[in-house]
């Protein structure tokens, strides 16, 4: 099983907004040029499939290089021959008649389980950014907003950064308000305030 | 380095409200993060396991965290520095 890396959420997060992050169309594309590889590597192959299984074994992503891997694959899990276990992804060939692969084929077929598990990791990692995509947003634009609020508190009472915090912190307490609320009306005082566009000395 | 007693009764305090309003460490810390949190997620995951210790501001901020994500729900709130008792003005003098 491949190990979840508790990575920095929001580092993920940018991970995959700069692109270093496989997709999950990107992953089914390389996954169906592998078993293609796979196929034209092994004599005697009638068809090759690579799947990517999710924590209950059941196929999320794969590729194939013919319609009777397909039925061949889907036969395989209703008997549930598949093998049991951690696996994450299952590489198979196919031949016409029994005993047409010899020991060497196996060999060859652990060649590809490696770039074939270096896609897994990815596609594994990928998932987190999804479950936070909606939170994110939502974080940065409070903590922009209270980090303003911050701002206009250091100037206005000549505080350092993690004073005007605390004294945000103890208005949110003392009003029963949440940090953003009290955050947004210091904000909102600023707005309308009595200095707006007069006599503030830049003109 | 030193723990206080009123930081272990802090970190006891704030995982008992995260406990009962089932919010799990990555929640929390992406919260806080929206609040102006400063430290990543690892330290406040080795913080809630009592393996490191937070500046003051932090772990109010922490425990403000939890406080509003929890607003709803009954169940024990996470205290703030000055609301424990006395015990805590021998700061850790390491570095």
């Amino acid at each position: 099983m491949i190990k979840k890396y508790p990575l920095d959420e929001l580092s993920t997060a940018l991970g995959r907004i700069m692109g270093l992050l496989l997709t999950e169309e990107k992953v089914g594309h390389a996954v169906q040029h592998l078993s293609r590889a796979v196929k034209d590597s092994i004599p005697g192959t009638l068809g090759a499939g690579v799947s990517i299984l999710d924590s209950q074994a059941r196929p999320v992503s794969s590729g194939s290089t013919d319609a009777i891997v397909k039925r061949a694959d889907a036969l395989q899990y209703e008997l549930g021959q598949m093998a049991n276990g951690q696996a994450i992804g299952a590489m198979k060939i196919y031949a016409a008649s029994p005993g047409a692969f010899e020991d060497a084929t196996t060999a060859l077929m652990e060649l590809f389980a490696s770039p074939a598990a270096t896609l897994l990791s990815h596609i594994q990692t990928a998932e987190i950014p999804e479950r936070i995509s909606e939170s994110l947003p939502s974080a940065l634009y409070s903590r922009d907003l209270i980090n303003r609020a911050c701002g206009i508190l250091m100037e206005r009472l000549k505080i350092t950064e993690d004073v005007a915090l605390q004294q945000l912190m103890r208005e949110a307490r003392a009003t029963r308000s949440t940090l953003r609320e009290v955050s947004a009306t210091v904000l909102a005082g600023v707005a309308s305030g009595p200095h707006k566009g007069s006599s503030d000395g830049l003109r | 380095m030193g723990f206080d007693s009123s930081e272990s009764e802090q970190r006891r305090r704030l995982q008992a409200a995260l406990a009962a309003a089932h919010v799990s460490a990555g929640d929390l810390w992406l919260y806080y993060f929206g609040i102006g949190g400063s430290v990543g997620e690892y330290e406040v995951e080795a913080y809630l396991q009592g393996l490191l210790s937070l500046p003051e501001l932090q772990r109010d901020l922490l425990a403000m965290a939890a406080n509003e994500l929890s607003s709803n729900q009954p169940g024990p709130r996470a205290p703030y520095a000055d609301e424990l008792g006395p015990g805590e003005p021998r700061r850790p003098e390491d570095s």
